[in-house]
């Protein structure tokens, strides 16, 4: 009965109603859309992560690293130390919910190209095993290292795009690369240019390469390696897996330790903080403007119906049943306006999905961004309760009036 | 005698003993000086451990003339002429390795690799030790007298050389070089960078051959004062004067060095089937 009234005292002025339904709708259009390009955001970078290289797990010795800081650059100048690694990547890779294990060394060391010599960061791979597990390399230039081990004599290299410039090379040129050795001595290979690639990062471009597993223990002089990487079927049972593996290896010496993705992805954190941080400042302005233009609204609306409420009270009504009016009547508007609101934005993102909007890339990385907008059907309603709670909030000081209203002076309120 | 000429012939006196005593710290460094001793040509074979590797670094130890040992890195020197030395790696996933000084520059030749790579001159074959550690640093003619002092250790007694780089290439601005009188070996040889900073610390243990001719240490010390004091242990295993063939020290043909290595895996398999 109440919620019926509180709703047709909505249409008792039309235009004033409108107007706030259209900030409503307006601040919960703007949140939807932030939000969604956050989650595209997200889930890009995640995936861009994961299948950029790092994998879903990363299984090491727990001697090398703390498997929280940067993987690169925190074991890229310690020797593989992973001993009986085939093993484990086999109990690994016999789980049902693991898509492939694939064994991984870290080097760090000079390209030399006569006088020219570059510092790079190495990953050695197994080609055949990242492939099934959905790390792709994006090559600018020539092809993808051999599936198979490369003999003596016959090993490949890609180059980050920076790094082959900088070293001024190309496909087929021929290259040495020199590291310090797992006994602490010096190695030289001459490697062949099989390609060139992008990592996405200008940063990486510069220093990365990549090679066969079986090339860089060869420059490395060992059988070890630095890590496994486990890629998963489902990465939203990364958490279960890891824990999984966790106990699973727990019996091996020396110990081992399974770090996520999302730990071993520092960059990716301090986006999502950043985002995160973006987010709340855009929601709170939005929520502020929301609330105090509906506040206006609402005491314009009481100040308005003085009598009326002055009327009702003399007629004994009570000043909570008042005021549940006027705060059903802000629940009416914010989810009306939320409705409105949400219905636009799943429009505007539709169109925005459709048109695939290209945007520059965003600082420190290599290729555009595509604008897509994710919003899930769960935002909707988080959007309209977030508008009701804050239109709620924007009751209280009409309320205190109502709650302060004298009845002789309401009724001769003009 | 007027007393002005008594004067004048105690100055000169004097002057001329100061003279003799310089003349006499010179030739003592000179005669001290490691890179003095090592002849023109010979073949050197040493094993070198790095502390933490394995086994500790008592200067007590016993001797790691073992190459198998895990940590333990064995490599042989090849000598002819002040300018021309050729390290050659002897464990076995090390073998084709070998790093070559020709004059100032340093090469780098790996099997892996169709080309040498140069290096800097002051790369470090293992551990702490460069080739200047492992065959002197011509301190006599690289440096010259700042100051000296007396000094005793419990082996005897000792001259303390104060020594300043007489060129400002030098890698190491001064060096402090403690040798023993009695002996005429140094006992240390402590190096500093151009910032005063100290980098590396020497300490020679046993000395073998004659006073006068060529000589070498059996055992040395050697601390990297820039990475936290880290010790590399270097034992003299072989020492052979002897003439040395021409082509190991070409940078472009292999083919000496490839025999080098041909005769030794014959002589370890006769060794072997012995």
């Amino acid at each position: 009965m109440l919620a019926a009234l509180a709703l047709r005292n909505l249409f008792r002025n039309r235009r004033r109603t409108m107007l706030s339904m259209v900030v409503i709708g307006v601040g919960v259009v703007s949140l939807l859309l932030t939000l969604g390009f956050i989650r595209y955001s997200f889930d890009g970078l995640s995936d861009a992560i994961i299948r950029g290289g790092l994998a879903h797990l990363e299984v090491a010795p727990a001697s090398v690293g703390d498997g929280t800081g940067n993987p690169i650059i925190d074991r890229a100048g310690s020797p593989p130390a992973f001993h009986g690694w085939q093993a484990v990547r086999d109990r690994i890779e016999s789980r049902a919910d693991v898509q492939a294990t694939s064994a991984a060394v870290q080097l760090a060391g000079v390209l030399l190209n006569g006088d020219r010599s570059m510092a790079f960061m190495g990953a050695a791979v197994e080609p055949a095993r990242q492939r099934s597990m959905g790390i792709a390399v994006k090559l600018r230039a020539g092809e993808a290292l051999p599936d198979d081990a490369p003999v003596a004599g016959d090993d490949r290299v890609l180059l980050g795009v920076d790094l082959a410039r900088a070293l001024h090379v190309e496909v087929g040129d021929s290259i040495v690369a020199m590291v310090g050795t797992a006994a602490g001595t010096l190695n030289a290979v001459d490697l062949t240019v099989a390609g060139i690639f992008t990592t996405g990062l200008q940063e990486l471009d510069a220093r990365m390469a990549q090679m066969h597993l079986a090339t860089a223990q060869r420059l490395m002089g060992t059988d070890d390696v630095t890590s496994l990487l486990v890629g998963l079927k489902d990465r939203a049972a990364t958490e279960t897996v890891a824990r999984a593996i966790r106990e699973d290896v727990a019996t091996i010496t020396p110990a081992l330790t399974v770090a996520d993705w999302e730990s071993r992805a520092p960059f990716y954190r301090q986006v999502r903080g950043l985002y995160i941080g973006i987010f709340v400042f855009l929601g709170t302005i939005i929520g502020l403007l929301v609330c105090l233009s509906a506040s206006n609204t609402f005491q314009m609306s009481v100040l308005e119906r003085v009598r009326e409420f002055g009327t009702l009270l003399a007629m004994g009504t009570d000043r909570g049943q008042l005021a549940r009016l006027v705060v059903l009547e802000a629940v009416w508007l914010g989810v009306i306006g939320g409705a409105i609101g949400s219905i636009l934005a799943a429009i505007i993102a539709f169109t925005i999905n459709s048109i695939g909007i290209q945007m520059p890339p965003p600082p420190a990385a290599v290729d555009p961004l595509t604008l897509l907008v994710l919003i899930k059907p769960t935002d909707f309603l988080y959007a309209i309760v977030f508008m009701v709670v804050l239109l709620a909030i924007a009751t209280v000081p009409p309320i205190l009036k109502i709650l302060r209203l004298q009845v002789v002076e309401a009724l001769s309120h003009v | 005698m007027s007393s002005r000429r008594v004067l004048t012939i105690g100055l000169a006196v004097a002057l001329a003993g100061v003279g003799l005593a310089a003349q006499n710290m010179d030739a003592l460094l000179r005669r001290s000086d490691v890179g003095g001793f090592v002849p023109v040509a010979c073949r050197i074979r040493l094993s070198m451990q790095q502390e933490g590797v394995a086994g500790s670094t008592d200067r007590k130890a016993p001797a790691m003339s073992e190459v198998e040992l895990p940590g333990v890195s064995a490599v042989e020197l090849w000598r002819s002429g002040a300018n021309r030395t050729l390290v050659r790696f002897l464990d076995p996933k090390e073998r084709g390795k070998y790093l070559l000084r020709l004059g100032a520059d340093l090469w780098f030749i790996a099997p892996g690799a169709k080309n040498p790579v140069k290096l800097s001159p002051t790369h470090r074959v293992y551990g702490a030790a460069t080739i200047d550690v492992l065959l002197g640093m011509h301190l006599a003619d690289n440096y010259r007298i700042a100051g000296t002092s007396s000094g005793s250790t419990p082996a005897g007694a000792v001259v303390v050389f104060d020594l300043q780089a007489k060129a400002e290439q030098q890698q190491f601005a001064s060096v402090r070089y403690t040798v023993q009188t009695s002996t005429e070996r140094p006992v240390s040889a402590l190096y500093r960078l151009h910032s005063g900073r100290d980098a590396t610390l020497i300490e020679f243990f046993e000395w073998a051959g004659g006073a006068r001719g060529p000589s070498h240490a059996k055992r040395i010390l050697v601390r990297d004062l820039l990475r936290k004091g880290a010790v590399t242990r270097i034992e003299t295993v072989e020492f052979e004067e002897r003439a040395v063939p021409d082509g190991l020290f070409d940078l472009k043909d292999p083919s000496a060095r490839k025999a080098l290595e041909k005769t030794v895996q014959s002589q370890s398999l006769l060794k072997q089937n012995h």
